[in-house]
């Protein structure tokens, strides 16, 4: 027999009980409506880190800081000790210690390590001001040379640039703006601080004013948040200038280290040597494979409850031809008489079950995708207001092929118990049944 | 030629079995019209079923132009069935969603032949069977002996050479039995295919050129006409 042929009369064979059949696809399409989504929310998640990520990339970038010797035991910060903490130097037993002129130096030789940048978080801003009369509250993120910033309008200003500043995006509205490129250009005044700058007694403080043009404007991003940036060459100038005691000029909070272009291997071995020497030390991309791989652990468990659906519906096929077979006996021995080999009375049911799968795959992932869309508007317009590059759901076109091909395995298997029942049909009982 | 030699057939288990068939010998020769009597339950469709290769005898062979049945493996045995036996059956067994061309063209269908080829044929048979105007009329919209005709046609769609009919009129009123039983008959001597007619009906056993009764799975007496 063709397998046209085959093929038609399956189809044909199905829309002779519409109901039946139509119930058995409904159950398809629920289970892959189920399954859709939950990859798609998963998969709109993943995107949504990566693009985050990628607004403020360092290549080969490293973060360090040194190791609170106080932090928990055996250096995990969360076990508790048993011991009271050792007094180092500095008040509060919290504060993870500063990364002094030799330790810098000593990282700097660790061999992978092309270069180090330091930076003073004990430098704060406090306020931002266009007029000089209305202040804003901001913060501020320094960046190193290497690092790769999307900006919304304007350009990075280069490393040893001392008076540019990028903007946060909501600096727009709050200074008075409409769009991001109205900011270029304009001059705006920060005020700076370090604990060095409070009287000892009344706690006044008494910050330095220091003015800047705006170069450029960042897009939303939840790494940057809403800091005002800057190079980092401006941290240390202003922090020298406010601090002068040489000893706090030497020290920094934390380090960013660029690396040469390491295997993941290298990379995890220097990052040993980092923590044996007493640092911690933190890749961008492994924050990001770390929170992809929670995303992948939630977005398979959904998943796992989405198959089950699924499975439940193969039930139905099961059920639905294991129906079918009975009622066609006749039918299927009277084709057995004229000929047809066991091979070909399997492929019609197996191919029945097929199509079922197939229409409930292609009908429940369009619904899904169909939904999908309509919670992404939903999603935009209220609640992700303002969280620029995020569907809350996406659809990457191979997912989809993956679950129809899921979707037409599973109906093969389920549809393969009753074709093999149907196959192994012994002609003349078939054709005696009255 | 078909050669039946020392034919058994033994149904049921090893504490209950019952012979169908108890030796049966016999020889039909090509284009050959021969009715199968006998009591109900004395064994005539069991003894067709294994002469059709729908069925495999428990001892004994089955021997198509010295060809012996017992040699052929399963897809052998389908192909056999389906290119040189047609079958008609008491029970019709018409597809009920289909529509008589459709019906029709099932044999053609399971031999792989294309949709375009089949047409033709099908076209031809439904006229030696005068249903032309009825190829488009669902099965179930036929009269018993236009569904009778339907599976005739379907018999001969492959230029069969052995028509096995199993009461062909166990469901039709005498006329129209009549009618179908000298299209059989027609076919037999026009087209010399060999005729094996299943019957209870003296009448239409009498039509043939050799009756063989049989009783309790045995042969009690071959009649020529
Ligand atoms: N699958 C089977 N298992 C057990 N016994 C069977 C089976 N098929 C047929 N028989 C028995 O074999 C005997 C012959 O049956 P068969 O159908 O050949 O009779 P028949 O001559 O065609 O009768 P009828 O005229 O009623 O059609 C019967 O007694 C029947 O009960
Ligand atoms: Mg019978």
């Amino acid at each position: 027999m063709k397998t046209l042929d085959i093929i038609r009369t399956a189809n044909s064979n199905l829309l002779r009980s519409k109901t039946r059949t139509i119930l058995t696809i409904l159950a398809i399409i629920i289970g892959t409506i189920t399954l859709t989504l939950t990859v798609a929310i998963g998969n709109g998640a993943k995107d949504y880190i990566n693009n985050q990520i990628k607004a403020v990339d360092i290549p080969n970038g490293l973060f360090i800081v040194k190791k609170n010797p106080n932090q928990g035991r055996d250096g995990n910060p969360f076990a508790p000790t048993d011991t009271l903490p050792k007094y180092t130097n500095q008040i509060g037993i919290e504060v993870t210690p500063l990364i002094s002129s030799s330790d810098m130096a000593s990282i700097q030789q660790i061999k992978g390590i092309k270069k180090v940048y330091g930076e003073h978080t004990n430098l704060q801003t406090l306020y931002v001001t266009l007029n000089g009369n209305d202040k804003y509250a901001v913060s501020a993120y320094y960046y190193v040379p290497e690092e790769t910033l999307s900006l919304a309008a304007g350009t990075i200003p280069s490393a040893n640039d001392s008076t540019s500043v990028i903007l946060p995006y909501k600096a727009i509205k709050t200074l008075g703006y409409s769009s991001p490129s109205d900011l270029i250009g304009k001059t705006v005044s920060f005020a700076f601080i370090t604990s060095s700058n409070i009287n000892k007694v009344t706690g006044t403080p008494t910050p330095t004013l220091k003015q800047f043009h705006v170069s450029g404007v960042m897009v939303t991003n939840l790494l940057v948040g809403d800091n005002a940036i800057f190079p980092v060459s401006v941290n240390n100038a202003i922090f020298n200038e406010l601090d002068t005691t040489p000893t706090d000029q030497q020290s920094f909070s934390n380090v960013a280290a660029i690396t040469d272009s390491l295997s993941s291997k290298d990379q995890s071995a220097l990052q040993t040597t980092l923590s044996n020497k007493g640092y911690n030390s933190n890749s961008i991309s492994s924050i990001s494979s770390s929170i992809q791989g929670v995303i992948t652990t939630v977005q398979v468990g959904l998943s796992l409850f989405a198959a089950i659906a699924i499975l439940a519906a193969t039930l139905g096929i099961v059920n639905t031809l294991l129906m079918a077979v009975l009622e066609r006996s006749r039918e299927i021995g009277l084709m057995k008489a004229l000929g047809m080999g066991k091979g070909g009375i399997f492929s019609m049911f197996a191919f029945e079950a097929i199509s079922i799968g197939f229409w409930g795959g292609i009908i429940g992932i369009l619904l899904g995708v169909g939904i999908g869309s309509i919670a992404n508007n939903l999603a935009r317009k209220y609640f992700l207001k303002g969280f620029e590059g995020y569907s809350l759901l996406t659809f990457p076109i191979s997912f989809l092929i993956i679950i129809l091909v899921i979707d037409l395995f599973i109906a093969f298997l389920a549809g393969a118990i009753p074709a093999l029942k149907a196959s192994r049909m012994n002609p003349i009982d078939a054709l005696r049944v009255e | 030629m078909i050669q039946v030699t020392d034919l058994h057939k033994t149904y049921g288990n090893k504490k209950n079995t019952y012979d169908a068939l108890n030796g049966i010998n016999l020889t039909i020769n090509d284009g050959e019209s021969v009715a199968i009597v006998g009591k109900s339950g004395s064994g005539k469709s069991t003894l067709m079923h294994v002469m059709a290769a729908l069925d495999t005898p428990t001892s004994g062979s089955v021997q198509y132009e010295g060809k012996n049945l017992a040699n052929y493996n399963a897809r052998e045995l389908n192909k056999f069935r389906n290119e040189n036996i047609g079958f008609v059956f008491q029970q019709f067994f018409l597809k009920p969603n289909q529509n008589v061309f459709e019906n029709i063209s099932l044999p053609l269908m399971i031999k792989g032949i294309s949709a375009n080829q089949r047409h033709e044929r099908v076209l031809q048979v439904l006229k030696e069977v005068d249903m032309e105007d009825k190829k488009k009329n669902k099965a179930t919209d036929l009269s018993g002996g236009q569904k009778q005709r339907v599976c005739i046609a379907r018999a001969l769609i492959n230029n069969p050479k052995i028509i096995f009919a199993d009461e062909p009129t166990g469901n039709l009123d005498s006329t129209t039995g009549k009618t179908i039983i000298d299209l059989l008959f027609k076919l037999n001597k026009e087209k010399h295919i060999t005729l094996i007619i299943v019957t209870h009906d003296d009448d239409i056993a009498k039509m043939c050129d050799r009756r063989i009764y049989i009783q309790d799975g045995k042969i009690l007496n071959h009649e020529n006409t």
